[in-house]
């Protein structure tokens, strides 16, 4: 793409993108970490790190924040520049809550990661299995996001559908579990936060997928119901 | 043509718009807002309490403002305000109007620029000045900007033009324009160019402050986007004070912003404050359009 005149835009605009990506980057490693301690559960330390950090993702929002109300503010930005800091303020607060997402899962491992017959493996949610696959799926919009590739950002849309079916599924057979095990309510319970919080997360990176769509096209597929009125 | 003509060539269509400046103040004192001085270590020109009068009208009412090295500091308000009067108080400019009259202390670099001793024509080398219509001499491309380093006795021989004007047309951003013609007349350049011509002159005679009075009012956006980029690249090496009717020219490129009102000074700050944050309302119905 071709550069500005005024190059200092240019410099301020790729400062953005780059506080983007590497904030992407860094909620990944943070669900990384979070996988790490559910795979070598029993253990607190892993999880403590992962809500540790947690303020180092809120500082990048912030950070990011400041440089889209400054480029807002001094450029004055339309066209392409405009969707591109739009998109990017908006992923970053989809980053931001991916990160608040994956405290709450680590909080409530850490509370409660008794066996019982509901969050045992098998019958029930699998979250590391489905935070796993969660990384994938962020990874893959962050790289579709960089690469301005709309076919993955909808290919990756239509997926969402799928997953969310995962999780309904999950939700069911804890409910049935619950109903059957009254004694492991409090695992369950936690059990049932955590899979809200996977399904919340890959909310998120549907979203993500909608930003990048509308970057490159301008076109908002947040909400297809909703009718476009041009209210001039 | 003399130093002299060259100042009277430059401020002949500036002087039409002066009237424009005077007007009744208000009578209440207002109190700057903001962070209009800065450390000495900060500074390149001070100014403390100036008061600008034509005739018996004020046109500056006790405005105490700092420029800051390497900075951009752009000065905004609506028409009448009295930020192009205060702009022209920085190199003297004003004493050529006969009505006028300058109060206050202002410095560059520590020394007193309305010292009764003091030769306004190096201070005008010093602190350059760019008009809001760019005017070349009705000279070659290679004498614009030839001309100022002779008269200040910058060089001597043909080889030190040479370089000065090469340079000086390099760092305008306009020599690969330009190599090929300079024999031409300035004058034959389109406007963008003859206002990077402009500020070439400006640059050949080694200034420390450039004052820029609308510099792109005249150009269109492709002109402008050159002229405010290079107002950038040439921030590493002067200060600028910049007068300007477009807030978005002001947020663009300066570092620094004041808001002028009426003659008083109202707000200075960091540029990006002054756009998001402004603490002052005047300010803020400014830049929001509520008013001006």
């Amino acid at each position: 793409m071709s550069s500005h005149t005024l190059k200092r835009y240019d410099k301020e605009l790729d400062k953005l993108k780059e506080q983007v990506e590497h904030m992407g980057e860094h909620v990944a490693l943070h669900m990384g970490m979070l996988l790490k301690g559910i795979e070598d559960l029993p253990g607190d330390s892993k999880f403590d790190e992962v809500i540790e950090s947690d303020i180092t993702i809120n500082g990048m929002e912030v950070k990011a924040s400041k440089t889209v109300l400054k480029l807002l503010a001094r450029q004055q930005p339309v066209g392409r520049d405009l969707r591109m800091i739009i998109a990017s303020s908006r992923v970053v607060t989809e980053l931001e809550r991916i990160g608040d997402e994956v405290v709450t899962i680590a909080r409530t491992l850490k509370e409660s990661h008794q066996h019982s017959p509901c969050t045992d493996g098998g019958v029930t949610v699998s979250t590391a299995s489905l935070l796993a696959s969660g990384i994938n799926l962020l990874e893959r919009a962050l790289l579709a996001l960089h690469n301005d590739d709309v076919e993955t950002a909808r290919d990756m849309m239509n997926r969402h559908v799928a997953h969310e079916g995962t999780y309904y599924q999950d939700a069911d057979q804890l409910i049935e579990c619950i109903k059957q095990n009254h004694e492991s309510i409090e695992e369950s319970f936690s059990a049932a936060l955590q899979a809200n919080s996977l399904k919340r997360i890959c909310d998120h990176i549907h979203n993500i997928c909608e930003h990048t769509i509308f970057l490159i096209e301008g076109e908002d597929v947040r909400h297809p119901e909703i009718q476009d009125e041009d209210e001039d | 043509m003399t130093t002299d003509t060259m100042d009277d060539y430059e401020m002949n269509e500036e002087a039409k718009s002066i009237e424009d400046e005077i007007h009744e103040l208000e009578s209440e004192d207002t109190e700057t807002v903001g962070t209009p001085l800065l450390s000495p270590s900060k500074s390149r020109m001070t100014c403390r309490n100036v008061f600008v009068y034509y005739g018996e009208k004020m046109a500056i009412d006790n405005c105490s403002l700092d420029v800051g090295k390497n900075e951009v500091l752009s000065m905004i308000g609506p028409s009448g305000c009295g930020k192009s009067t205060f702009l022209r108080c920085l190199n003297r400019m004003n004493d050529t109007i006969d009505i006028c009259r300058v109060e206050g202390d202002l410095k560059l670099d520590g020394q007193n620029i309305y010292d009764p001793k003091l030769d306004v024509v190096p201070l005008r080398a010093r602190v350059g000045m760019v008009f809001q219509k760019p005017n070349p001499f009705p000279k070659s491309i290679y004498d614009n900007i030839a001309y100022g380093p002779r008269i200040h006795g910058m060089v001597d021989n043909k080889t030190d033009t040479d370089e000065i004007v090469e340079s000086s047309l390099k760092r305008a951003g306009l020599w690969e324009e330009v190599k090929d013609r300079l024999d031409a007349p300035g004058t034959g350049l389109s406007g963008g160019q003859q206002q990077r011509l402009c500020i070439a002159r400006a640059i050949a005679v080694s200034p420390e402050v450039i004052l820029m009075d609308e510099p792109c009012s005249a150009l269109d956006p492709i002109a402008t986007a050159k002229i405010e980029e290079l107002i950038d690249e040439l921030r590493e090496d002067y200060t600028i004070a910049i007068v300007t009717h477009s807030m978005q020219q002001a947020a663009r490129v300066s570092q620094r912003t004041a808001y002028f009102h009426l003659g008083k000074l109202i707000e200075v700050g960091q540029t990006d404050k002054v756009f998001t944050n402004p603490e002052h309302k005047l300010t803020e119905d400014y830049i929001t359009g509520r008013f001006g």
